[in-house]
């Protein structure tokens, strides 16, 4: 039964010439941007081992990191919370926005795993997601294709019918679309009660929120309203400051950045009259625990930087289709570990085995392996 | 110190930011004036005291409205152009960096439509890591913030292609004067 429907959505997905045009047009550069990226700062080759050798220490420390990170970023004025699962985090997240406030959120895989965006809509809280890619998932009610550009399957024709109709603007190129969200979300940053963003990294010894955007809304996000909440999960725990922030720059090279724009570093609530003077972190476990015991262990060394996805042969094609939350490549496995293994099972009959995911993952990740397990679950 | 200016120069100027070298603050009027051009209100914060004063007057004497702390934590949605200074920077990536307790040097860089960072050279680093060291090393207590900054805000969330600007300024000048 859950086999059908995979197949009937990717079947769908196929039919779509909108959505393959908007994958590949999205993919075709990936390659070259990557290699490109690494040759302009060729010490990121040694840090992504670096991460690699942190991470396999990390998941069998991962309680110690925690505890850790806890009591410094307590230390340095922040409140900490832990979830078990999405409902608990949820429900933690509501108590702290408060009914009827406006959120302005920037990207987060971790707010998509637990469906956090409808979730919060429904008791009342007014949300916008503030990162472009993002807006536009969320004004067409989807779900993010890609881990790093949610609307990466979206044509140029697509995101303008979107934004026109919703925002109520006449539109023209990509520039202009840019624009009118850019001048529709600055009123939203300058009057929303409570800011949230994602983390690339947290650092233990110093209680850091380490976390990168390229479109400044993180920027705005983290500075302008009197609230701040992190929600992340506990994989993104490191020793120190350090190898937060090489983890979050190989993050970025990786996916074919030369540079973000922005590399933010939170350690603890505003002292001043103006800005976040209340810090929050919420941080997910969801099975991520679990998880070490089993085959699947290795997921959790993946640093999110989706470039397993973008050299994915079924993704250049039909894209976030293949999965639900995390999707194709590594998306498989990070689906076994934090929703249903039956549905991880059945995406996985569409793997391909090639390869190519293994060949291009900063961490050496052996997700062919890992898919070809789940097969098998 | 010659060659790590240069390469700052051209890391910022890969990344759409300007970088100008300056051989003292004399040429500071001119670039300053043709890059505020016609806004009117400008926000100094968190630069080197030997330019405070000068580049504060430079810009009231031609009648801009150099906001007040007061103001600007008021109001910051009325800034265009924001001027700061930068605890560090790193060469490699063409970062600036700076660190604080409040958001106004945050505010001050990201809100505008044009950031202008005013610094000596001295305070120029190899690598992100040197500079973020200096940084830490600086303050007793870790500071509630820490911002590095490389370039002015884009998006690349519509078929990939790279718009600037997004949330953040439309553009980023970086004068270095040579110490």
């Amino acid at each position: 039964m859950i086999f059908e429907e995979v197949h009937k959505k990717i079947l769908n997905a196929l039919k779509d010439e909108d959505l393959r045009n908007g994958s590949y047009i999205g993919t075709k550069f990936e390659i070259i941007n990557r290699k490109e990226a690494i040759k302009r700062h060729p010490y990121v080759e040694e840090w992504a081992k670096e991460t690699r050798k942190i991470k396999e220490k990390n998941v069998n420390e991962i309680d110690e990191l925690i505890l850790k990170f806890k009591e410094n970023f307590e230390k340095n004025g922040g409140n900490f919370h832990y979830a078990q699962n999405g409902e608990e985090m949820k429900d933690k997240i509501v108590e702290i926005i408060g009914n009827g406030k406006t959120l302005v959120k920037s990207k987060s895989l971790v707010g998509e795993e637990i469906e956090l965006r409808q979730f919060l809509e429904e008791k009342g809280i007014k949300v916008y997601e503030t990162d472009l890619g993002e807006f536009l998932v969320q004004l067409t009610n989807g779900k993010p294709a890609h881990m790093v550009t949610p609307a990466v399957n979206m044509t140029q024709k697509r995101a303008k019918s979107v934004l026109e109709k919703n925002l109520n603007v006449e539109l023209d190129d990509v520039t202009s679309m840019v624009l009118a969200v850019r001048k529709f979300m600055r009123k939203k940053f300058l009057s929303a009660d409570v800011g949230m963003v994602g983390a690339n990294a947290l650092s233990a010894e110093t209680g850091s929120v380490v976390f990168v955007t390229n479109e400044g809304n993180g920027a705005i996000t983290s500075t302008v309203p009197r609230k701040l909440i992190v929600i992340t999960s506990i994989e993104k725990i490191y020793p120190t400051l350090k190898d937060a922030i090489k983890a979050s720059i190989v993050q970025t090279v990786y996916d074919g950045y030369k540079k973000t724009s922005y590399i933010h570093i939170i350690n603890g609530p505003s002292m001043d009259n103006i800005g976040p003077n209340e810090l929050h972190v919420v941080l997910l476990d969801n099975n991520r625990k679990n998880a070490r015991e089993t085959f699947l262990k290795e997921t959790l060394y993946c640093i999110k930087c989706g470039s397993c996805q973008l050299s994915c042969p079924i993704f250049q094609v039909i894209d976030g289709a293949w999965g639900d939350i995390y999707t194709a490549a590594i998306g498989i496995p990070w689906t076994a570990i934090t929703g249903s293994k039956e549905r991880a099972k059945a995406l996985s009959l569409f793997c391909l085995n090639c390869g190519k995911c293994k060949e291009v993952c900063p961490m050496n990740i052996n997700i062919p392996e890992l898919i070809r397990k789940i097969k098998s679950i | 110190m010659e060659d790590m200016i240069l390469t700052f120069k051209s890391s910022v100027e890969e990344s759409s930011g300007k970088c100008y070298i300056l051989k003292n603050i004399n040429e500071i009027s001119s670039i300053i004036l043709n890059i505020v051009g016609n806004f009117k209100n400008v926000f100094i914060y968190n630069i080197d005291e030997r330019l405070e004063d000068h580049v504060k007057n430079l810009l009231k004497n031609i009648g801009i409205n150099v906001m007040t702390a007061e103001e600007m934590k008021k109001d910051p949605g009325k800034l265009e152009i924001g001027i700061t200074g930068a605890q560090a920077m790193a060469a490699e990536s063409g970062s600036i960096i700076f660190s604080e307790n409040s958001v106004l040097t945050g505010l001050t860089s990201f809100l505008p439509e044009k950031h202008i960072v005013i610094e000596y050279s001295n305070k120029i680093f190899p690598e992100i890591l040197d500079a973020l060291d200096y940084v830490l090393k600086k303050s007793s207590m870790i500071p509630s913030f820490i911002r590095i900054i490389q370039g002015p805000s884009y998006t690349g969330d519509i078929e990939k292609k790279l718009v600037r600007p997004s949330h953040g300024p439309k553009e980023l000048h970086v004068l270095i004067i040579k110490e």
